[in-house]
């Protein structure tokens, strides 16, 4: 008889786990908090890589770590880790007070995913699930680091095949947010989204090398899931301007490991197609902020020298709970099967909170890891803004690495009140690509 | 004297070129607080012409590109390019093969210092003028010029595998575009050029006269040969050209157009009025000439003349150029279609029909037009890594109200009233851009002409740009714009050095 009851008793727990098992998915997994010997003050080295490799394993994403290994034994970087910066905010002021504000106003679509009736912040901020997370960290709509209202960024692109150095490139990168914006005027819903549909626009400006300097490209993304990017450029070759196919959005660019869906390391369209999945939730290392106005603090900005480090960036790591989560794009045309995405899980309550994807690994068709990105350093102003300082796009397949070094004007104090918010008509408009144009 | 000092320069900025190299990092010229940018490049193109002619070319070219930001609302560029082709140096030959065929060209194409462009651009709100020496480039096609009319083109080297952005000529000019609404993308552009250059294109006589030299260039557009009279005289065009003034204000182009988003297409309407940069020749007469004790005489002699001058004018006549364009892309995007409709209403030609045209030029309207498609394709085993790139176009120049006798070009060839041409270009990227393979197919359905151009750019570090590449023509008879070129097929070897 009690024998009968163990095993009704089984069944019943594998039935009830069977059924929820969906629910289960979809319901967010418990941290996994790290319990090993890394703690902050620890600087792993080249001396010490080996003996912290089991450890590293557990808080970097793999991707990462071959980059990070890189970085140290060929580059003779060293990596401090740092104690969790609790007092750097991880989103605007604005942005946290409207997402508390419109908690519970927005929802779901169960057939489509679609996420309606959204008032503005992140709109789950305690999301429940993974549909509700990939709404939140969606860097299209999400406001951190490289994604505010408006931005303006130049950078440098060193590409490296292992730690031989290739070849660079330098842009101007500007965008725009169209939606529920609160950071800085114009506020509200802008007129290409309340006509067109329209909720980000962004520019890129090649400046160097001479070859090919004044190209520019200009991307507008729609709110609906089912219209594609439209995609406009300036060909200096051409001098003329020129409409791109959406296949552009997908392609490296000049020679980089960095396609443009995969800036901020997921800006590619959510569509109907596609399924996600939590996948863990664990304490991680993540890229440390440092804060201030570059002309106070220079040194906010890390020295990275290519010359001496090669590929690796100078950073310094945190450890703090992230979330882990898949995306599949379920589209054989599509250059990924499917991205999985690492995201700040700090609760948005706490001054870290932002739901930022800090780094990504994008799968190829075949199921094989191919490309990884992420952020290496961040800087927030005393306003509440971040921007990175460095970023990394990797190939996996084929060792290749190009790393980006810049700075924002988010992060001058000078900048910030010239340049921001962006001149509509200069930044973001094919007239004024030509007004740039050479 | 000015040889050697040139060869010596190209020999100093190789090795500048060299040092430079050995620095691992890229950085343009940057002074008076990063305010003033300077970048270029040296840049060698070897061409080597098959079926015998062999080095065609040796052309060394620096160019110096600086570009000054007074400040957010005010900035000047300016573009210098110097040319220096030594295959006449280094195929001198006294007297032999080159110096036979293309000595006498030495002097019209062996060198060239030139300011290419120079202008200002200052922005007052919505409104952008750019003022001075510039390229305004008009239009959706590539290959062909539809609407791309506004800058007259130097051809006379090489010009098949150059963008047209080195062949353009600057011309001095106003552009002032104005914003009406960013968020349609919706814009109004005014041009007025006081400035007048024409088209250079080396045609020269392939029956130079006796006592006159060669001056034949290695793409030279051979002209029909001499004609005679059915009793053998020689009839002999005196061509005098007329060109107007320029910076007059009576010779001035000026039009303008609008661009605007709607319904996902984008849009412009253009309009243009302009002098060809392409003469038309008229026929204003002949004069009969009899030889006597005194030479050549108008004075009739003994049986018919003994010599036929043709007094042919060549004008720049003007003319209008209204139309659009628009793209728009279909499906996932990955396939954009585009379109340029250019009608001349007043378009000069040709015409042997003397009876309605006495001065042998009559003016049609014809319309130029494109439609074409790019498409990004994953092709796995071509390329793992990259998508393929497509663009097709075909052309079709309609001239309405055709009539019999119209002719076009220096061979009077037979203008049709139906003249089509179907292009194809592929390329992608490999090894991480540093392989850049591209191929481009033109052919004149009408004339029944190819052109082929596959070239192959390398990129290696921050300055080194070799390229490889050929143009082969196909087609028969004296019929531009390929099968004239049937004998100039060439490869080249182009060496880039970026600083």
């Amino acid at each position: 008889m009690s024998n009968k009851k163990v095993i009704l008793s089984i069944l019943t727990v594998f039935l009830v786990i069977g059924f929820s098992g969906t629910s289960l998915f979809a319901q967010m997994p418990p941290l996994e908090k790290y319990q090993g010997p890394i703690k902050p003050g620890l600087v792993i080295t080249k001396d010490n890589w080996d003996q912290y490799l089991p450890e590293l394993k557990k808080l970097l994403p793999a991707s990462k770590l071959i980059y990070n290994e890189f970085g140290v034994k060929e580059g003779g970087i060293t990596i401090p880790i740092v104690e969790y910066s609790k007092k750097y905010p991880g989103v605007s002021p604005a942005w946290r007070e409207a997402s508390f504000k419109h908690q519970g106003t927005a929802s779901i679509d169960p057939k489509t995913h679609e996420l309606l009736n959204w008032q503005g912040g992140n709109p789950f901020p305690h999301p429940k699930n993974c549909s509700e997370l990939l709404w939140n960290s969606y860097t299209l709509y999400n406001r951190t680091a490289g994604g505010h209202d408006d931005h303006r960024f130049y950078a440098t692109f060193n590409l490296f095949d292992k730690n031989k150095y290739q070849k660079r490139f330098s842009w101007v990168n500007q965008e725009r947010r169209y939606l529920n914006r609160v950071e800085m005027p114009p506020f509200g819903n802008l007129e290409p989204y309340r006509k067109d549909g329209i909720v980000f626009k962004g520019t890129i400006m090649i400046t160097e090398p001479q070859d090919v300097r004044g190209f520019i490209l200009l991307r507008h993304k729609y709110w609906d899931m089912t219209k594609p990017d439209d995609v406009f450029s300036y060909i200096p070759a051409l001098k003329r301007i020129r409409r791109l196919t959406g296949g552009d959005l997908t392609d490296p660019l000049l020679g980089s490991d960095a396609i443009p869906d995969d800036f901020q390391v997921f800006q590619q369209k959510i569509t109907p197609e596609m399924t996600w999945r939590m996948v863990a939730q664990r304490e991680m290392f993540y890229p440390q902020f440092t804060s201030g106005w570059l002309e106070e603090n220079p040194d906010m900005r890390p020295k990275y020298d290519m010359k001496k480090t090669g590929v690796g960036f100078p950073e310094k790591l945190e450890i703090r709970p992230a979330w882990i989560w898949e995306v599949s794009t379920n589209n054989p045309d599509y250059v990924y099967s499917k991205r999985v995405l690492y995201t700040n899980a700090v609760p948005l309550e706490e001054t870290p909170g932002s739901f930022m994807i800090f780094w990504g690994e994008n799968y190829d068709q075949a199921g094989r890891l191919w490309r990884s990105n992420g952020y290496l350093a961040i800087g927030v102003n005393p306003l509440g803004f971040h921007h990175l300082f460095g970023y990394l796009f990797a190939d996996a397949q084929k060792s290749h690495y190009s790393l980006m070094d810049g700075w924002s004007s988010i992060h001058s104090k000078k900048e910030f009140s010239e340049y921001l918010p962006l001149d509509e008509g200069r930044a973001l408009t094919i007239q004024g690509l030509l007004r740039e144009a050479r | 004297m000015k040889k050697k000092f040139k060869l010596i320069l190209i020999f100093l900025l190789g090795v500048v070129a060299i040092f430079f190299q050995a620095a691992p990092s890229y950085g343009r010229f940057t002074f008076f607080d990063d305010k003033l940018l300077v970048d270029g490049y040296l840049q060698n193109q070897s061409s080597f012409r098959l079926g015998g002619a062999g080095l065609v070319s040796f052309e060394n070219m620096f160019r110096i590109d600086a570009d000054y930001k007074f400040s957010r609302n005010l900035s000047f560029y300016g573009s210098w390019r110097d040319i220096y082709d030594a295959v006449w140096d280094i195929r001198h030959d006294h007297g032999e093969f080159w110096d036979n065929n293309y000595g006498g060209s030495r002097d019209r194409l062996q060198n060239e210092d030139r300011l290419r462009e120079m202008y200002g651009v200052l922005v007052v709100n919505k409104l952008t003028l750019k003022l001075g020496l510039q390229q305004i480039v008009w239009g959706e096609a590539v290959g062909l010029r539809l609407m791309d009319v506004i800058n007259p083109l130097d051809m006379r080297r090489q010009f098949n595998v150059r963008d047209y952005a080195d062949t353009r000529r600057g011309l001095t000019a106003l552009r002032a575009t104005y914003d009406i609404d960013p968020v349609r993308n919706w814009f109004a552009e005014f041009v007025w050029v006081p400035d007048f250059k024409k088209d250079l294109l080396d045609v020269s006589d392939p029956n130079p006269m006796f006592g006159t030299r060669n001056i034949n260039g290695p793409w030279s557009i051979p002209l029909p040969p001499a004609s005679f009279t059915p009793w053998g005289a020689p009839v002999i065009p005196v061509i005098t050209q007329h060109k107007p003034t320029r910076y007059s204000f009576n010779s001035s182009n000026y039009g303008g157009r609008m661009g605007i988003e709607l319904g996902g297409f984008f849009i412009t309407l253009n309009y243009f009025h302009f002098f060809n940069h392409n003469p038309s020749t008229e026929f204003h007469g002949s004069t009969p000439l009899w030889f006597g004790p005194g030479g050549p005489s108008p004075i009739p002699g003994a049986g018919p003349p003994d010599l036929i001058l043709l007094d042919l004018q060549q004008r720049f006549l003007r003319t209008n150029m209204v139309g659009g364009t628009f793209n728009k892309p279909l499906g996932d995007g990955n396939f954009v279609l585009m379109g340029e409709f250019a009608l001349y209403p007043d378009e000069p030609m040709g015409s042997l029909d003397t009876s309605k045209h006495p001065d042998m030029v009559a003016r049609k309207a014809r319309l130029h037009a494109m439609i074409a498609f790019d498409y990004k394709r994953w092709i796995k085993w071509l390329n793992p890594d990259q998508m393929i790139s497509f663009n097709g176009q075909v052309f079709e120049f309609w001239t309405i109200h055709h009539e019999w006798g119209l002719v076009e070009g220096p061979y009077n060839q037979k203008l049709p009233q139906s003249w089509t041409a179907v292009s194809v270009k592929a390329n992608t990227d490999y090894c991480n851009g540093r392989v850049s393979p591209e191929c481009v197919v033109l052919y004149d359905v009408t004339h029944s002409g190819w052109e082929f151009m596959p070239k192959v750019t390398f990129k290696y570090g921050d300055h080194w740009r070799p390229a490889i590449g050929a143009v082969i023509f196909q087609g028969s008879g004296l019929k531009l714009p390929f099968n004239v070129m049937n004998r100039k097929d060439e490869f080249y070897v182009q060496i880039k050095y970026l600083f």
